[in-house]
């Protein structure tokens, strides 16, 4: 079960600016508590050892690209069940790839603050149900 | 982690604020890494060069809406579609970055109303 109060994410970003409004956001309008990372190699550490409840990823990242961090994470039995939401463009969003590499869904930018929140725990809610 | 108070609540708008600032002293950084990156590849096709300067401006186009500089999308997406096909075909066209450069100079322009507009708005 999700309990609003104890909900941990891991932000994986490469846009400095955006990784600091999403923490924010998610912060003070839900109280979560988020970590973040600038790449995949980093998010994935840091989803391995901070196993959040879910992890948010952008898709294109320089280095690696967020459905191969996506695969990874899935692949992974310490972070498998993790659910792997994707922050991106609508345009960018290739559902037979998210779909292939067992992402939880997506949330389109720009996303608007105080909904944020609401569409990731249904989002994750929905994978875990 | 319990609900935010009113003065943790005002505390998170001026923080907003902050990074929405912080945005809009780093579009002329934006600006300069995909002209630095231009000005490599008028010289001639460099990889690294191209890959900066699709993620300059693809990064550019994924932020700018979230910070309410809708009015950089079109220039920023123009630019990073350039750029990919710069990316993954590993050659620039005849001609492209001048067209580029001319995009460039419309998403600077595009850049200094945005910030007129937020910052005389946060002004008043």
């Amino acid at each position: 079960m999700l309990v609003e109060d104890t909900f941990r994410v891991v932000l994986i970003d490469d846009d400095p600016d955006l990784r600091r409004l999403v923490k924010l956001t998610l912060e003070f309008t839900a109280g979560w508590e988020v970590t973040t990372a600038a790449g995949g190699t980093e998010g994935i550490e840091e989803v391995r050892k901070a196993k959040p409840d879910v992890a948010v990823v952008d898709i294109m990242m320089p280095e690696m690209d967020g459905y191969e961090v996506c695969r990874r994470l899935k692949k992974d039995p310490q972070t498998a069940d993790i659910p792997v939401v994707f922050l991106t463009a609508r345009k960018e969003l290739d559902r037979a790839r998210m779909d292939e590499v067992g992402a939880a869904g997506v949330v389109v930018k720009p996303f608007e603050p105080d909904q944020l929140a609401g569409e990731l725990r249904a989002l994750c809610q929905g994978e875990n149900a | 982690m319990s609900t935010p108070s009113p003065d943790e609540l005002r505390g998170a708008d001026e923080l907003l604020e902050e990074i929405r600032r912080e945005f809009r002293a780093g579009l002329p950084d934006r600006l300069e890494k995909m002209r630095s990156a231009l000005e490599e590849l008028a010289r001639g096709y460099d990889h690294r060069a191209a890959e900066g300067f699709y993620r300059a401006a693809h990064s550019l186009k994924g932020a700018a809406p979230s910070f309410e500089a809708h009015e950089l999308v079109e220039p920023a997406a123009t630019l990073a579609e350039l750029g990919l096909r710069w990316y993954e075909g590993g050659a620039v066209g005849a001609g492209e970055v001048a067209a580029a450069l001319q995009v460039l100079e419309r998403l600077k322009a595009e850049m200094q109303r945005f910030v007129s507009r937020m910052e005389g708005g946060a002004a008043g």
